[in-house]
Formats: C-alpha cells, structure tokens, sequence
C-alpha cells in the first residue's frame, strides 16, 4: 500500500512539549505537523480536517472534553489522541466515550506511546482514503459514459432508459445479442443508483448446473443434501439491500422459474433445507440474449414470471447498428490492449477502419475487441492497416469483402445502402447512424447511387 | 560539556532523536524562554493564592520537569499538583513551590551555563 501523508495538528500551549512532540513527530517525513498553543489558533484551522490531532487536556483558554466536542462536529473523521498531563480513569473513561481514540499520559514513554497510536491510527486512516479511492474509481468507470462507449443515437436511448433505472428500483429487463455488454449495463446501473454501497451480485443462471441453481440462489442449510457439509448463504442473501444480476434467465429451468416467482413476490426466501423465513430486500436485473416472449409463446418461460421481470426493459443494439460507435470502441480496445501489453500507440488507418464498419459482428463488442487486439498484435508500426484485421465469419455479411478497385464515392454508397438494408430503409435512422445528412441519402437515391428496397442485384 | 554534578539531565531528550544535538539545543531554547515564565507563574499563583493557578502552573512544570530528568524535585512537583487540585494539605504548598522554584532556578542556571546561552 502506498504511504499517504498524513496531517496531524498538535494542540499543546506547553512550548517546551510541544517542540519535543512536533520534532518527534516530524521524524517521520509522511506526518506533516502543525503546532497549535491555544484552542483558538487550533479551532480556525479545525476546517481543514486533519488526519489526526493531538489535543493537551489542560490549555489555558479550553479543556480537552470540549475541543473533542467540536472535533467531532467540525471533522467526525479526524482521530484524537488526548495527552494528558495526569492520569484519570474517570476522565479517560469518559473521553473514550465521547469518540477519544487514545489517551496518553505525559510520562517516560509518551513519545514510544504516541508512536504506537499514531501508526495504528495511520493504518486505519490510510485504508480509509483508499477505500474512499476505490470507491471514487468504481464510481468513475461505471459512469454511464465511461462503462458504455458509443454516441450514436440507438446509443443514446440506452442511456436514457439507464438512467431512469438508475434512479428508481425497479426491476431492469436487458436484452441484447451476445457481446452487446448486457453485464456492463447492469453494473454501470447499480453503481449509479442508491444501492452503490451495498453488494451487486452476478449469478450466470446458464452457467450453474440445474440441480445447484437452487441452493446457489437461496442457501442452504449443513446436510440439507449430499455435500452440504455447511451452512451457506445464497446470493438472495448475499445481495440483501443491493442489487442481484441474473445473467441469462432464459436459461432457468421452469420448475426453478416457480421458485424464483415466489420469492420475488413474497421477498423473502428459506435456505434449502431450512422452514425459516428470510426477508430479503434486493433490486433485481435479468438479461437475456433470447426473446423471452417467444419463450413464453413456446411453454418455455412462465408467463406470470415474464411479466414480474420485464419492468423497465433495455434493449442494447447490436454492434452493427451502431455505426461509428465501432470505432471508438476499437479505439478503446486498441489503447488499452496496447497500453497492457508495451505495444506503443497504434491506429486504424482508413481501409482498416471501413473494413470493420463494413462487417456484421455477428459476436457483437466481444468480437470486436478479439479482432482489434489480434490486429493490435500484427501490426509491426504505429498503424493497423486492413490486412491486419482478420475477421473471424464467414457469416451472412452482404458487403463485408472490400475490392482494392472500390472507387470512395462507391464505397460509400455501399456502406449506407449496407445500412439502409439493415434498417428498414429508414433514411432519418442511417442518416443519423453515419452521421450524414438525410438530404444527402436521398440526392444518392434520385441519382440512383441508393436503393430504397431489396435489391438482390446488390452484392 | 562539564563533569560536574548537574541537578538535570539530558537521557530523555537524547532518547528521543539519537542524542541529535540541533535537536537538544532547539529544545534547550524552548525551555529557557519558557520554563522561567511557568516558574514565575506559579509562584505568583502562590502569592495570589489561587490554587486552582497553583494546580495549572504546576501542571504545566511537571512535563518540563520530567523532559530534563530534574530528579530532585519529581515527586515534590506531583504532590503540589495534586494538593493544589484537591485542596489537600494545603499548608505544604508554599514550602512546595518555595523549593520548586530553587530548583529551578538553579536548573536555568546551569542550563543556561552548559549551552552557553
């Protein structure tokens, strides 16, 4: 852990002691060490918020129990160690209950004493300031706009009905194909909701063995079966008061779907092998890359169930509709790649760029970020060029092969005819999608740059 | 420094920093501008006779006291702090501070003579 400075203010009128503490104590260069002869002098700088403050009971214009006092109104964090020229219980006793961290009493070993106190202090003050760090970090990468990279405009109504999530607790729905970030959208919404401080817990429901979805989800109690050689707490519990995640519910099992029904109707839950009641109090966001509806339709999702988790859907659109997010994104990907790994800085170059706005990305972000990184990986220089990306599918993917003889105005027309198909020739969408203007798309259809139907000419 | 018999020591101090001697004379200053003050201080209190000043001053003495190892007058300092604050013995305080402030004097002195000051 890295040592943090740590301010501590002595509080002492005695000038003699007072050199003695503040040499003493500046022996160590991380204290920084301000001395203070009157409560006066001490009470002005009290806003700052020292670290620590050593408070001499006895000063001529106040006593230790009433600057304590305000310590604790002015800077509830700020340690106190009251030094003391004279030992008494009663007043120690009575110092520790009013927040007194220690009590010293002015003998041979106040120095070795003091020392001791302040270091133990200093841990607890140093693993403060980093979980208030942590704390500051996670807040920052779950920011919505740093957690999800993209301004395009299907992007834009994501963050919008995040953000609506983000301020109530109703239950979230995510849809969105494989590798679309439904996982990163669930956590960036905790993270940003009054929930922040209490657990988000992940459960991949496809990823947990039927039979042990159960006791995973709700606990269990020692010998409620084979190999429950213990207690153990479920993630319902683990996650009381935050939110729990339910990675791909389309999975569930539909004797288990009856399970989970009730309990999100009762919110309570009883441990597998136990008959007590538990209350449970947690936020709940599934995700799904299934349309679970068509699950209803097909006997395989519960109905009731469907509708209990729907509240507040979000439907994350494919990488393909996304239009220049693909490159922020692979910039993102690039930087970092290069950044973990001592590759220097590298960039697309223009034909690497439309090659990658030119293909589907049937594996979404996930598949994005593979083919970056390997193109990270290939390329010798500072630039990626087009040969560097590999695209893995050969998936339907109408304009994905790029001819060295494509004039630009040709590829451009090709590039938005790609999205028009793909988006019901809506021509305000594309426009807005390519960040081109809507009079320029219809110039190209009247010139007959551009089709506004199928046209299986088009290849 | 000198060999002969001196009524204070410098073990605490020399504890504290590795006998570093900016260090002991920075101190050794303090304490000459203040430990006179405090000293005079308490004997005003006596005159007044005010012992709750009595108890403050000598309060105040005693962690000087203790700093530079003035043996002679440890527990005479802890008992006029103590009668002083409990209004005990109270005939015992004058002669008290009576000696309390010889000590001293002759500590300043000495001090002042050591370090050249």
């Amino acid at each position: 852990m890295k040592q943090e400075t740590i301010s501590i203010y002595i509080v002492e009128d005695d000038a003699v002691y007072s050199a003695v503490l503040g040499h003493f104590l500046s022996l160590n260069p991380d204290f920084k060490v301000k001395k203070f002869f009157t409560a006066k002098e001490f009470l002005a700088a009290l806003p700052d918020k020292p670290d620590i403050v050593t408070l001499d009971y006895t000063l001529p214009d106040s006593n230790g129990d009433q600057l304590l006092a305000k310590v604790k109104e002015v800077s509830p964090a700020t340690k106190v160690i009251i030094i003391s020229g004279q030992e008494d219980i009663k007043i120690a006793i009575d110092l520790f209950k009013k927040g007194a961290n220690d009590y010293i009493v002015k003998d041979a070993d106040t120095q070795e004493r003091l020392w001791l106190s302040i270091n133990q202090l200093r841990e607890n003050i140093a693993l403060k300031k980093e979980v208030a760090n942590l704390q500051q970090e996670v807040q920052s990468k779950y920011n919505f706009q740093n957690a999800i990279i993209g301004n395009s405009y299907p992007l834009k109504s994501v963050f919008a009905l995040m953000e609506k999530a983000a301020s109530t607790n109703i239950t979230v729905s995510i849809t969105g194909e494989t590798g679309t970030g439904k996982d990163l959208v669930a956590k960036a919404i905790h993270f940003n909701s009054d929930k922040r401080k209490a657990p988000f817990v992940p459960v991949n429901v496809a990823a947990i063995p039927r039979e042990l979805l159960e006791s995973e989800l709700f606990g269990h109690e020692k010998g409620a079966f084979t190999g429950a050689i213990s207690r153990r707490i479920g993630k319902f519990e683990e996650a009381n008061n935050g939110t729990l995640f339910l990675d791909e519910i389309g999975e569930m099992d539909i004797s288990m779907q009856a399970k989970l029904l009730r309990v999100l109707q009762e919110q309570e839950i009883t441990r597998v092998g136990s008959n007590e009641l538990l209350k449970i109090n947690v936020r709940i966001i599934v995700a799904t890359h299934r349309n679970l509806m068509d699950q209803v339709k097909k006997g395989k999702f519960r109905e009731d169930l469907f509708y209990r988790l729907l509240g507040l859907p979000i439907h994350l659109p494919p990488l393909r509709e996304r239009g220049s997010d693909i490159i922020l994104i692979a910039k993102h990907f690039i930087d970092k790649f290069c950044t973990e790994n001592n590759l220097g800085k590298k960039s697309l170059d223009i034909a690497a760029k439309k090659k990658l706005m030119l293909y589907s990305f049937p594996g979404n972000i996930r598949e994005l970020k593979s083919v970056v990184e390997l193109a990270s990986v290939m390329s010798e220089g500072e630039e990626i060029n087009e040969t560097h990306i590999q695209l893995n599918s050969n998936m339907n993917n109408e304009i994905n092969s790029v001819t060295e003889t494509l004039t630009l105005k040709q590829f451009t027309s090709q590039l938005i005819q790609h999205y028009l198909d793909t988006n019901e020739y809506d021509v305000l969408k594309v426009a807005e999608i390519l960040d081109v203007g809507k009079s320029t798309i219809y110039r190209m259809v009247n010139n007959n740059e551009l089709k506004l139907q199928r046209n299986t000419d088009n290849k | 420094m000198t060999t002969a018999p001196r009524i204070y020591k410098l073990d605490r101090l020399n504890e504290i920093d590795n006998s570093d001697e900016l260090f002991i004379l920075s101190i050794v200053q303090v304490f000459l501008e203040n430990a006179p003050i405090t000293t005079n201080n308490l004997v005003l209190a006596l005159n007044d006779n005010n012992l709750e000043m009595i108890y403050f001053w000598a309060h105040k003495l005693k962690s000087n006291i203790n700093l530079f190892c003035i043996e002679s007058i440890m527990t005479e300092i802890k008992n006029l702090e103590q009668f002083a604050k409990t209004n005990t013995n109270t005939d015992q305080i004058p002669g008290l501070v009576k000696l309390v402030n010889e000590v001293m004097q002759q500590a300043i002195t000495e001090i002042k003579t050591d370090f050249k000051l």
